[in-house]
């Protein structure tokens, strides 16, 4: 209990320290607190896909193990672990064409639901949002969920993706404007 | 004075104002980048949803992944004589914290020990040689000396009993039996004179005296006792060695000794350092140690030996050594 209790104290950083030095408690800690957290993260980038993203939560976790010295001491380790997160979500995202072909089929299903769009309620709206977060290039979703679903700063988002400040509001802004336009069929919705 | 707006200040003007607020320069600002009123409406109205919107959260992670990680952990960091030795040499110091400063203490003694053990023993071993080499030159220079003070003394000390029982032969010859009562006197001054050497003796202090082992080294020669036993002042001077003295003297009589009886005689040639037997007759003998003696220092002449040529007497040959009232005994008679 003394000992759990002096890990929690511990920042991520020194966690991360003792965990590259052995530290099986450390790194638990750190699993506790950002496990869940990866797991949304790639659950939302990936599609909803659970076990997709329950993969890659334990391979970004594997890699801390594996790779543990690749932790950057000048950043912040959340920042890190979410850049690495991102790198995977978009070697995902190059290396399977999926995003295109679901695109393409969604694409297909929003333009018979927009059919009957006045008929959507929420829940609809919200799988909508979500097919049509995958039309937006990789930086523009990562922004977008980094900053509306995993509640970052944008301070922070472009800490995590080595941008500056300035660029993560304009992707945001560039993602609701491709959006809006997506979710067009919403407007009654919206107001 | 008017503001310069950047595309990333559309998400404020969006959150903050409707389009029908904002201020000219902001929708100057605006369609620039949006195309019309109702997409900005729009926009506005989609940032607010989402941010209302409550987001499916993702299922719980499975605990078969923190499982499955854990035990790829404990394999990556597996404990072994690797890490030891890491731990030793480790470049990250929270690894050897402990561990490898003890190891280091540690080597650092067992060296500092082993030098401890193979080099101050040697020395010590080396000095305490010297030291008893010292000791034993002393020794050896002390034994020296006692040697030849013992050889002096002891010849001294022999010479003054049997000059004593050569003188009673003498008396005993001179006066043929009528002089007896003053061999008692006589006797009485010997054992006087006796005293005096024992005194010297004692301010000498106390000499030991040689075994017939010991080998005495003088300028480079080596001496060796001529008597097989152990004589010192104090023994001879005891009154065990008195009564065998005054026995000797008893079986030392001559009976029949005359003045031209020759006997051997060691005259000891002081600056010379030699002896030299010379045959003479009992009365030049007699007269020659009164000559030596009232002439010069007594504690130069050494000893001389008196051998009877009487076939009767029983004692062929005694040491005769001179003492300081050698002289008073021959000037007697």
């Amino acid at each position: 209990m003394l000992f759990g209790k002096k890990y929690q104290q511990l920042s991520d950083e020194e966690l991360m320290n003792k965990s590259s030095d052995g530290d099986q408690r450390a790194f638990s800690e750190i699993y506790n607190r950002y496990s869940q957290k990866m797991m949304n993260y790639f659950y939302r980038m990936l599609w909803q896909d659970k076990e997709k993203a329950e993969d890659f939560t334990q391979e970004i976790f594997s890699k801390l193990i594996q790779q543990p010295k690749k932790f950057d001491a000048n950043k912040k380790f959340s920042s890190w672990l979410y850049s690495v997160a991102a790198n995977m979500c978009k070697n995902e995202y190059r290396h399977q064409e999926v995003v295109n072909r679901a695109s393409d089929e969604l694409a297909h299903t929003y333009d018979d639901r927009t059919e009957m769009s006045d008929g959507v309620d929420k829940q609809f709206f919200k799988s909508e949002l979500n097919r049509a977060l995958d039309l937006l290039n990789a930086d523009q979703r990562t922004v977008f969920i980094m900053k509306f679903k995993q509640g970052l700063k944008a301070k922070e988002i472009a800490e995590i993706l080595d941008c500056s400040e300035g660029t993560v509001k304009s992707r945001v802004f560039y993602s609701l404007k491709i959006l809006s336009k997506e979710l067009e069929s919403f407007k009654t919705y919206l107001k | 004075m008017s503001k310069i707006y950047h595309p990333e200040d559309l998400e404020v003007l969006l959150r903050e104002k409707t389009y029908d607020q904002l201020v000219p320069e902001e929708v100057e600002f605006v369609l620039r980048h949006i195309q019309s009123k109702e997409e900005y409406t729009q926009m506005r109205q989609l940032i607010f949803q989402i941010e209302e919107q409550e987001w499916d959260a993702a299922p719980p992670v499975a605990p078969s992944v923190k499982a499955d990680l854990m035990s790829e952990f404990k394999s990556k960091n597996k404990k072994g004589f690797t890490i030891w030795l890491n731990s030793l040499f480790a470049r990250n110091k929270s690894h050897n914290w402990g561990f490898a400063p003890a190891v280091r203490w540690s080597v650092a003694v067992a060296v500092l020990g082993v030098l401890v053990y193979v080099f101050i023993p040697s020395q010590l071993d080396q000095e305490t040689l010297a030291d008893n080499f010292k000791e034993e030159e002393i020794k050896d220079n002390s034994q020296v000396e006692t040697a030849t003070d013992e050889l002096a003394r002891k010849r001294k000390t022999e010479s003054a009993s049997q000059v004593k029982e050569i003188e009673k032969d003498e008396i005993q010859i001179d006066n043929n039996g009528n002089i007896e009562a003053e061999l008692s006197e006589e006797i009485l001054e010997y054992e006087e004179d006796i005293s005096t050497a024992k005194s010297e003796e004692t301010l000498n202090n106390n000499s030991t005296g040689l075994m017939n082992t010991d080998i005495a080294q003088v300028d480079g020669e080596i001496i060796i006792p001529e008597e097989p036993t152990t004589i010192s002042v104090s023994d001879f001077e005891s009154e065990e060695f008195l009564e065998i003295a005054e026995d000797d003297l008893a079986d030392m009589e001559i009976p029949a000794a005359q003045e031209d009886d020759e006997i051997g005689y060691y005259d000891y040639d002081v600056e010379e350092g030699v002896e030299s037997l010379e045959e003479l007759s009992v009365e030049r003998a007699k007269e020659s140690s009164a000559e030596n003696l009232s002439s010069t220092n007594f504690d130069l002449i050494q000893s001389a030996d008196v051998v009877s040529k009487k076939e009767s007497n029983t004692i062929n040959s005694v040491s005769l050594s001179t003492f300081a009232n050698l002289n008073d005994l021959f000037t007697t008679y």
